[in-house]
């Protein structure tokens, strides 16, 4: 024997006899190995120590503590079985509830059964209801228009048709439950609003939104085999042996008992639903439910959604006809506002420059509300794009003509025959002050008898006698 | 009850399940400390614990009527509360430890006399190093040593071999006293290195 089958010895030799064989072998190993020796050595108080840990001793608080989770248990089941009755003593109770639990375990996996059918049919029963309302509120069959549509006569019969389950066989006989008759409940009561289909978008959504979560409507049959899988599943699952499958069997799960308690709640919005699940076995399986639907609170409860909803698109539109009246009015005062303060607008005329400022000796380009001069060239080049800029329309064309004509006015005035044509132009044009501007004031000049033998004053008066005939060859 | 009461946990199981409540209350008192210390194994909180084992103890009520009469009581039973524990287990609600300690509070609420604190320290410290042991490892020296079950007992509640459960126990056996030799190591090193603070 090796080492790890010699400390299995060890630890049964702890709960049980061994044979003198395994004991005699165990014995020798323990002799000649020290690991084998420590292990069995610590081993027995490490045990011993493990068991001392239990308080073997019954606690009062512990037991008194159970029997009273007990009790309770015991007096709900009496509750659920028999109702309510004068207070019996702890040993009735329990002894009521035993023996109900065990009257009502044989069949507490038919009850399971039959209360989530009884769901199923329930949530079956709304969502035709409002299957059958849809009739009027979606756009309806010109065929069929104040009768069951195609869909509503059809509905009932596909359910019966697939609701079949290998655990329960389902019979659904009852007129009350099919279109026809929760048609005709509908238009009993909405008997005005048939003619008149409804033709609120918000509803309409509403409606769908209905049908999709109900997720019943399409699929009609699928409650039924889920809740069959379902359990199942829960029968074949929990282990292996009886005893767990009977304990998950007598203790259904948190949503379980909510189908059951939910089962066994009558609604008081849209039907009543009363399951009658009383199967022995499973041989006797044919369950009946009696369905009445009750379709009066729900066309209610239609009607005034109806009402709400149109109500609100009315404030609605009243809200956004009111926003946009304010919005249209701070727009006018905003475009007020900027024709107020803006400057008077005139028409550019500088349509006959050269505006390619790459290529032309004077290009005038406008940035915004301003005219910017561009200027390329000799003097000669840009004299005459000049003198013809002062014939613009536009006062600051002018001006920025005339500032460039007097910011190169030594050049013009060291050469005679520019000078010639650029006197000669602004005296054509009769505006002496554009003149005075560009060459300085004639008058002060002719005024001054210091200047009389100037060079000057002898040009002044050269040009006087030589500018109109200079004008004419230059123009 | 009747007079004679059953001796046997099978006999006392068919009373209960017949409706004598003091049969079923003979056999909470008998086996409720050994539900309560598997379950108290796998979690830290001793009021969740205790609520557990009520639990356990209502499952078992619901299905007394069901328990076979040529049955074994004490498997039947435990495999409910191990069941039940794997699936508070499950449901994630598990504690990171167990403490035993305050195990006290729940006898000093009932009135019984608190036990030396070097008891309570040892359960504390046994329930810890129990904790760090694998929990197929840990449930088989649970029911073997702690619930008190035979190797066939276990086997049957936990749904394997007499042979796996004899490894299994083993194996757990042999981690526990791999940590409870750590924890005193630890123990004796904090002895030591507090010893020479002390003032003269």
């Amino acid at each position: 024997m090796n080492c790890q089958e010699i400390q299995t010895l060890m630890s049964r030799r702890i709960d049980e006899a061994l044979d003198d064989e395994k004991c005699a072998a165990l014995e020798n190993h323990l002799a000649r190995c020290d690991e084998c020796s420590a292990v069995e050595r610590s081993l027995g108080p490490a045990v011993a120590l493990l068991r001392g840990s239990v308080d073997a001793r019954s606690h009062p608080a512990l037991v008194a503590g159970i029997m009273a989770a007990v009790d309770a248990a015991a007096a709900e089941q009496v509750g659920e079985l028999a109702g309510a009755g004068s207070e019996p003593s702890e040993d009735e109770v329990f002894r009521q509830a035993m023996v109900g639990v065990a009257s009502a375990g044989k069949r507490s996996v038919w009850r399971l059964v039959a209360s989530h059918v009884a769901v199923a049919l329930f949530s079956a029963a709304a969502a035709l209801l409002l299957w059958v309302q849809g009739g009027w509120i979606l756009p309806q069959d010109d065929a069929a228009p104040n009768g069951p549509s195609a869909q509503t006569a059809s509905g009932p019969d596909d359910w019966r048709s697939d609701r079949a389950s290998p655990a329960t066989v389902l019979e659904m006989p009852s007129a009350a439950v099919t279109g026809e008759s929760a048609r005709a409940a509908a238009a009993a009561e909405l008997e005005p609003d048939i003619d008149q289909p409804v033709d609120v978008p918000a509803v309409r959504k509403g409606t769908e939104q209905l049908r999709e979560g109900s997720g019943i409507l399409d699929r009609p049959t699928d409650p039924v085999s889920a809740s069959a899988a379902d359990l199942t599943a829960e029968a074949d699952t929990p282990s292996t042996s009886g005893p767990d499958l009977m304990a998950a069997a007598d203790t259904p799960s948190a949503s379980a008992a909510d189908l059951m308690a939910a089962a066994d709640t009558p609604s008081a919005s849209a039907a009543d639903l009363t399951a009658e699940a009383d199967t022995p076995s499973p041989e006797k399986v044919p369950l009946r439910f009696d369905i009445h639907i009750d379709t009066a609170p729900l066309a209610l409860a239609l009607r005034q959604l109806d009402q709400h909803v149109g109500d609100w698109m009315d404030r609605a539109a009243e809200r956004r006809a009111s926003a946009q009246a304010l919005a249209d009015q701070a727009l006018a005062e905003r475009q007020a506002m900027l024709a107020a303060n803006a400057p008077p607008s005139q028409p550019l005329q500088v349509a006959e420059l050269p505006r390619r400022a790459s290529s032309a000796p004077v290009s005038v380009l406008q940035d915004g509300q301003r005219l910017v001069l561009t200027v390329r060239g000799s003097p000669a080049e840009i004299i005459p794009s000049l003198l013809d800029l002062l014939g613009d329309a536009d006062p600051r064309a002018v001006d920025l003509a005339l500032s460039e004509l007097e910011r190169i006015r030594a050049d013009i005035e060291s050469d005679p025959v520019l000078d010639a044509a650029v006197r000669a132009a602004l005296d054509t044009r009769q505006e002496q002050p554009l003149l005075a501007r560009v060459f300085g004031s004639p008058e002060r000049r002719q005024e001054d008898p210091a200047d009389s033998d100037d060079p000057a004053n002898t040009w002044d008066q050269w040009w006087a006698a030589a500018a109109p005939h200079l004008a004419v060859a230059a123009l | 009850m009747s007079e004679t009461s059953p001796a046997t946990d099978e006999s006392l199981a068919a009373a209960a399940a017949s409706g004598e409540r003091a049969a079923f209350e003979t056999l909470v008192g008998r086996h409720a400390p050994g539900v309560r210390a598997v379950l108290a194994q796998a979690l830290k909180d001793s009021h969740r614990v205790d609520d557990l084992v009520q639990e356990v103890w209502v499952k078992v009520f619901g299905a007394l009527p069901r328990f076979r009469a040529d049955g074994r009581f004490r498997p039947w039973l435990f495999s409910i509360a191990l069941n039940h524990l794997r699936d508070e287990l499950r449901r994630g609600r598990r504690g990171r430890l167990v403490y035993i300690d305050d195990y006290r509070t729940v006898e000093g609420q009932a009135g019984v006399e608190l036990p030396d604190h070097s008891v309570s320290e040892r359960k504390s410290r046994v329930a810890a190093a129990l904790a760090t042991i694998d929990q197929p490892f840990r449930e088989a020296v649970a029911l073997v040593d702690l619930g008190g079950l035979t190797y066939a007992e276990a086997a049957a509640c936990m749904g394997c071999s007499v042979g796996t459960v004899k490894s299994r126990v083993f194996r757990g056996r042999d981690a526990f006293r791999r940590s409870w030799a750590a924890t005193e190591s630890e123990q004796d090193t904090q002895r030591t290195t507090r010893s020479p603070g002390v003032a003269p």
